[in-house]
């Protein structure tokens, strides 16, 4: 790396003490460069084996990488944390003006620890760190939360407003971080760390310039990228239609997960198919900063008044494939419109919308086989469709008045465990599934992925595009979702929107990284994954992980998926043959 | 001797032409930045924030090239002069960062360099408006009767 890069920075903050201190890392981010690696390493290093998950000690540690405000798309911020919801690795990735601002700020990191005695929030204005009493905002929304402090606080465009909700002040497992309104550190429960440290939120913002090692070079090859991200039809889809293009094709796939995935075509899918959306609530196109594509899509939701005529509330919320998957098919809701009226609540609060809607969706079939009573509900009646009901059940799960809320606020496999119901509580590693029903590539994907997420490597992909047509072993399987998985670790190292990643080739980030000063062959890019993957599941492990032990809900089974030979002897052999392969390659056996 | 071409191109200025339009990607800041030789953002003269929150969409901010320039005026050192076309011509050398200028313009439009405690204003080339995705932004070409 370049020797006046100011990645090398790592701004450290104790809550508990109200210090702060800047230490110069170039050995973490030589060797991994940035992001997922670097934090990797620093969870390593700041998080003491098996400490509290809502102590002092867990750390939050945010993360970007040498590419970030050189190129295009270069644009999340990497959190790693403890999961409050699986108890292990946490890891979750945001864009908004989250990446750039902590960049121009000065630093490739942040590390916070410890836990403040009251509410605060942090405002970083490059080398100046301010501990501000949060008391007053304890209790707010996201929405009210990010507009008080837009007032507050300088550096308007230049910064990120980072917020929980009462959701994550309450500790919800499933709690998430929110950016610029609308876009999250959703998976994994980083709010409810937020929560419990008095974090409210955290102000990010600085304008800097940035070394390059060839001015010239530089310019070349950023016009190749801008080129590529504005043109190439692989980047179409997500400023078209945005992620909710997803939806048709999944529903006619078969592989919508739909009322707790008792069925995988929802009847109901064009009332909330991108095309819908686009066509009658679109109201704006959004982007993270220096990503020319913008796939952020927000609806307008317009609603009237009933006690006055002629009296409208004109809402503004976000959409995307996920959270209409979670809160729309998985609930049997197929009305846009009900579907933004919950999602407009859950952003207020601050959740995971993934896992709300598992839980949620959970909650509803365990009420029908009465495994659950309107006495533990407290006089809720979950069914299919009822947006109001899920809107006052997710209003309890915040608040939890009694031991089931309670429960539910700990994520559905918790929840499960006590009442029952495992058989359908779909959740892989203690993650709430993602939208996938396809076939084994999803579902082996979330059970093996280093932080049970989609995105880890993308399994879903290989169902549609390859498994349809033939055959795989399990081995090969395994083998196919874990070369992904570690490649996957360089783009989030270098923090690369994983919407781009049909066009950062390894080639290509071989030559963006040498205008960064470094000098790395694709071979080398490839071991430095490997090396990252490696660091991940160590620290699994450490933390009691293994992978041939975790939980399948036997309704995937029960529910027929576009891939017909998926079932449970294929998944076992194949998480065998993981957990044999990973070990080997960190030459750690599992506990 | 300036061309026909370089007469020309000094009657244009940059124009916000369709601010709805805009994502908020700050790919013009970006480009900006480049085109004064640097990478990252200190260098740019064009900022883009939102008004208040994304939901209500973004302000783009940057030199609209005042015929009669009020930064030029108060400016003690003359480092900015008025430019044909209108804006200004700035000379670093002669500027002492008093920060007058950016007090004078009312829109903001004048940027200050921190990492060298200097001003930058638009210069009117045009490079930011090519990485606009969606047209925002644009050349347009100054009447000339306008111009000074
Ligand atoms: S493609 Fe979407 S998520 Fe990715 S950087 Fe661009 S706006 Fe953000
Ligand atoms: S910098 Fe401001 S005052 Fe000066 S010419 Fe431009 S718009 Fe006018
Ligand atoms: S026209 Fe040129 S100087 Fe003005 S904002 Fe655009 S790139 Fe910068
Ligand atoms: S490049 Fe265009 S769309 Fe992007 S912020 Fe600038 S003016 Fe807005």
């Amino acid at each position: 790396m370049l020797n006046n890069d100011p990645l090398a920075n790592i701004l450290y903050i104790d809550l508990s003490k109200r210090t702060f201190k800047v230490k110069k890392r170039r050995d973490l981010f030589e060797k991994y460069m940035g992001g997922t690696g670097v934090a990797t390493a620093l969870l390593h290093e700041e998080c003491p084996e098996g400490s509290d998950l809502l102590g002092p000690d867990n750390p939050i540690i945010f993360a970007v990488g040498p590419l970030t405000a050189l190129f295009p798309l270069a644009s999340k911020t990497v959190a790693m944390f403890k999961s409050p919801l699986t108890g292990n690795l946490g890891e979750s990735h945001c864009g908004g003006r989250s990446a750039v601002a902590v960049r121009m700020a000065g630093y490739g990191a942040i590390v916070i620890k410890g836990t403040s005695s009251m509410p605060v929030y942090l405002s970083i204005d490059g080398n100046q760190v301010y501990f501000r009493d949060a008391s007053s905002l304890w209790g707010m929304g996201n929405f009210a939360t990010g507009r008080i402090i837009r007032e507050n606080e300088t550096g308007a465009g230049l910064r990120t407003i980072m917020r929980i909700g009462r959701a994550g002040e309450n500790l919800v497992s499933y709690a998430c971080v929110t950016s610029e309104t609308y876009r999250h550190f959703g998976r994994l429960g980083l709010g409810a760390v937020f929560g419990s440290k008095k974090l409210k939120a955290l102000v990010v913002s600085g304008k800097s310039s940035l070394p390059v090692s060839n001015n010239k070079t530089y310019k070349k090859i950023y016009d190749e990228v801008y080129k590529a991200a504005v043109e190439s039809p692989v980047m179409k889809k997500y400023h078209d239609l945005g992620t909710a293009e997803n939806i048709m094709p999944l529903n006619d796939f078969g592989g919508l997960p739909t009322r707790n995935l008792k069925e995988a075509r929802f009847e109901g899918a064009s009332g909330i198919s991108g095309e819908t959306f686009a066509e009658h609530y679109l109201g704006r196109r959004l982007a993270c900063s220096h990503c020319p594509v913008g796939c952020i899509h927000i609806a307008a939701l317009r609603e009237p008044y009933e006690d006055e005529a002629y009296f409208y509330k004109t809402s503004m919320i976000s959409y995307d494939y996920e959270p209409i998957y979670s809160l729309g098919s998985m609930l049997g809701i197929s009305s846009a419109t009900d579907f933004l009226k919950l999602m407009d609540k859950v952003e207020a609060w601050g959740m995971d919308a993934m896992s709300l809607g598992v839980i949620l969706a959970w909650v509803t079939e365990a009420q029908e086989k009465g495994l659950i009573t309107e006495g533990e509900t407290m006089g809720v009646r979950l069914e299919w469709g009822c947006v109001e009901e899920y809107i006052k059940a997710a209003g309890y799960i915040v608040s939890q008045p009694n031991d089931f809320y309670m429960a539910l606020a700990r994520g559905v496999e918790h929840a499960a465990s006590i009442y029952g119901g495992e058989d359908f509580a779909l959740a892989f590693g203690g993650n709430e599934m993602p939208g996938y029903h396809t076939g084994p590539g999803a579902h082996l994907g979330v059970l093996i992925g280093a932080r049970h997420s989609h995105l880890d490597n993308g399994g879903y992909g290989i169902d549609q595009k390859t498994l349809v047509n033939q055959k795989m072993k399990p081995e090969e399987l395994v083998d196919t979702l874990l070369e992904e998985e570690r490649w996957r670790q360089v783009l989030s190292s270098l923090v690369v929107c994983f919407f781009a990643r049909g066009i950062y080739s390894p080639e290509l980030v071989a030559r963006l990284l040498a205008v960064a000063g470094f000098d790395l062959s694709t071979d080398d890019l490839q071991r430095i994954g490997r090396e990252i993957h490696s660091e991940k599941y160590r620290f699994k492990i450490r933390e009691g992980f293994a992978t041939d032990s975790v939980r399948i809900p036997e309704r995937i089974f029960e529910t027929s998926s576009p891939i017909s030979w998926l079932n449970e002897n294929y998944l076992k052999e194949a998480l065998k043959y993981a957990q044999k392969t990973i070990s080997k390659e960190i030459n750690t056996p599992f506990l | 001797m300036p061309t026909k071409k370089d007469k020309r191109s000094r009657l244009v200025r940059l124009a916000v032409l369709e601010t709805e339009r805009c994502i908020g990607c700050q790919s013009c800041m970006f480009a900006c930045s480049r085109k004064h030789g640097e990478a990252g953002l200190s260098a740019s003269c064009i900022g883009v924030r939102s008004i208040g929150g994304m939901e209500r969409g973004f302000t783009v901010i940057v030199c609209r090239a005042c015929e009669d320039p009020p930064c030029a005026k108060v400016c003690p050192t003359q480092a900015l002069t008025p430019r044909k076309g209108g804006g200004v011509h700035i000379d670093t050398d002669k500027c002492i960062g008093c920060g007058y200028c950016r007090d004078a313009c009312i829109i903001g439009a004048v940027f200050w360099d921190d990492e060298i405690n200097k001003p930058v204003i638009c210069v009117h080339c045009g490079y930011c408006a090519d990485f606009c995705p969606h047209g925002v932004l644009g050349l347009q070409k100054k009447e000339a009767k306008n111009a000074k």
